[in-house]
């Protein structure tokens, strides 16, 4: 059991894998998530791939604001990412609903429907700033898997 | 740019102006819904090398308005969008969502009464 | 054959966005698409009830994070007209260059996302990489780099120094080489050819009759661009609109590919000509009555429809987004294609759900 924990710990440090979900932003926060994942920024030096897979996926990315259709997407997409998982909301809509906060079919932020571990805010964030919540749910997911049943 | 200016026609008319604009090889451009009052105004846009007109007709809300997909196929998702925020009904839709195209229930959130 | 229906999305691969489709297939062949929607929408239309005339255009900005300057754009000048504002002559320049760079970065970014459908990964790198240089340019003079929040009702907010003008001309010419670098891989590469042309064929009477817009329609041939409206400084900058006459998935490429150099030829027509003086007039009162506004967004027309009451809120604000029209399109150039080629046809009308959604 213990070798299995250690082959874990190597695995999710140096390869995190990443689902990326778009729950009603405006796209600005969901194309800097993809420049993040570009040359320029460069996320792949870390090991981050973005993934279609929630299967295969250790962090879930969320943007945008949750109404009433895609809440049961969302909740999906969550329970089917195997534990253990970090989930990061990008973007004021996903911490609030930030501007659409007020819009007849918004329910409200990410965390209304599904346990949240990091937010970044920003209309958009900065491609910079997006690049450090990955590192740090890198950080929690280490932890995760120490201090887990696992 | 041009004036925006429209003509009143009545809900009988509607599809065989919207016929003689289609032989005229016109584009439909949108359908604006409007709630004036208890009434909702429907303004129909159509385009022809970069010149619009415009066709508004004045509904009741349990009135069932006549589909232009028999005419222009295409208009199926602008009065679907109208049946699910107005809550006002088309007839002989050739695909209908039944007022489910953005919510998960029948709820038309655009009136104004509705939060 | 038994007819077997997949559902394609709402999370897939290839869309960054959730989109959903029906799709009936017997034999490997798409019979029907039906489209379902639902998974963005905000109900934003219904703000202007409750955010005056001037906090509604943060809110248009957002209808689309990728055309957020050419949206607020449309709103600012459908407002002004109503009202009868003239907005400086600078102002106008100031507008119509950065509605072009936000053009190039959407045609850039969606180049990049449709080599990466079918594949493509390195192209889909090289575009993204040369569309960096244009949202520096962004971030440089508007302080933000997707997001760009320059108009307000009469005229912009931000100015454009010389220094400013000479290093975009200089990084335009620099994002020139590196387009025609890329220019033969793009139109010679057998694995392009193979997967894109003869895909999701519209021909010009379809694409008018189902109501298709802005390079979809171009690429069928019909010369229909709304920037011959001659909103913002187009009616004394010199365009033709680039069209193709194939109609399939390599010709919207080609539409898309070449505009680029024409909107790159349209910055630098207005930095030429750009005159001086202010770049605002103040806004007094609140418009009445009603009106209706089209601009060219990179998805292709955009239709607003505004009606007022004379207080601060509009009564109504409607959005005609250019990927809602091209979706009956999109439907009709599904059937009848394999199931392999969905993605690729999909991607080809650059859809924007959050657009079509709002």
């Amino acid at each position: 059991m213990k070798f299995i924990k250690r082959l874990l710990l190597t695995g999710i440090k140096k390869s995190p894998w990443l689902l990326h979900f778009d729950c009603g932003s405006c796209n600005g926060c969901d194309i800097e998530t993809l420049a993040v994942l570009t040359p320029v920024y460069d996320a792949e030096r870390f090991g981050v791939i973005n993934v279609g897979n929630p299967k295969h996926a250790d962090i879930f990315l969320v943007t945008g604001t949750v109404n009433r259709k895609n809440q049961e997407i969302l909740n999906n997409l969550y329970l089917q990412i195997p534990e253990p998982k970090v989930i990061l909301a990008v973007g004021t809509c996903a911490l609030s609903g930030g501007i659409f906060a007020e819009a007849p079919n918004v329910i409200g932020g990410v965390d209304k429907i599904i346990p949240v571990d990091i937010y970044i805010p920003g209309c958009p964030p900065k491609p910079e700033a997006i690049l450090e919540g990955v590192l740090k749910s890198v950080e929690l997911l280490e932890d995760k898997v120490k201090n887990g049943k696992i | 740019m041009e004036k925006f200016s429209y003509k009143i026609i009545n809900l009988q008319d509607l599809l065989t102006q919207v016929k003689e604009l289609r032989e005229k090889k016109y584009r439909l451009v949108s359908i604006s819904c409007t709630q004036v009052e208890e009434k909702f105004e429907l303004l129909y846009t159509f385009d022809l090398n970069l010149s619009l007109k415009h066709l508004k007709i004045i509904v009741a809300k349990d009135t069932p308005i006549p589909s232009l997909t028999c005419i222009y196929e295409g208009a199926f998702l602008l009065e679907n969008e109208i049946q699910d925020q107005f809550g006002l009904s088309f007839a002989k839709l050739n695909i209908d969502y039944k007022g489910q195209l953005f919510y998960p229930e029948k709820n038309p959130l655009f009136l104004k009464n509705n939060k | 054959m038994p007819k077997t229906i997949i559902p394609f999305g709402p999370q897939h691969p290839v869309l960054p966005e959730p989109l959903h489709f029906s799709l009936t297939v017997e034999d490997e062949i798409v019979q029907e698409a039906i489209p379902g929607f639902g998974y963005v929408h905000r109900g934003l239309e219904k703000l202007c009830e409750i955010k005056d005339i001037h906090k509604m255009i943060q809110v248009v900005e957002r209808v689309c994070g990728i055309c957020s300057k050419i949206h607020a754009l449309c709103y600012c000048e459908g407002i002004e007209q109503m009202m009868g504002v003239e907005v400086p002559p600078r102002a106008k320049y100031l507008r119509t260059i950065w509605s072009e760079l936000h053009r190039m970065h959407s045609h850039l970014l969606w180049l990049g996302l449709f080599a990466d459908s079918f594949g493509f990964e390195s192209l889909f790198y090289h575009f993204w990489r040369i569309r960096e240089k244009i949202l520096d340019i962004n971030e440089k003079t508007a302080g933000n780099r997707i997001i760009v929040s320059v108009n307000i009702l009469g005229g912009v907010k931000r100015d454009l120094s010389t220094e400013d003008q000479k290093w975009i001309l200089a990084e335009l010419k620099e994002i020139e080489n590196k387009l025609e670098e890329v220019k033969d891989t793009l139109f010679k590469d057998y694995t392009i050819s193979k997967r894109t042309k003869g895909k999701g064929i519209l021909s010009a009477e379809e694409a008018l009759y189902l109501g298709a817009v802005g390079p979809v329609l171009r690429a069928s041939g019909v010369a229909q661009d709304c920037r011959q409206l001659q909103y913002a400084a187009f009616s004394e900058l010199d365009f033709e609109p680039v069209i193709a006459q194939e109609g399939d998935s390599f010709a919207r490429m080609q539409v898309r590919y070449f505009e680029l150099f024409q909107s790159i030829d349209l910055i630098r027509q207005a930095l030429s000509k750009i005159p001086e003086g202010p770049i605002s007039v103040k806004v007094k009162g609140y418009p009445e009555g009603e009106n209706v506004f089209r601009v060219e967004q990179p998805r292709g027309e955009v239709f607003y429809y505004f009606k007022a009451n004379g207080s601060k809120f509009l009564d109504r604000l409607r959005i005609r987004t250019p990927t809602f029209a091209n979706v009956p399109a999109l439907a009709k150039m599904l059937t009848g294609i394999e199931l392999a080629d969905v993605p690729v046809v999909i991607l080809s009308i650059d859809p924007c759900i959050s657009c079509t959604e709002r």
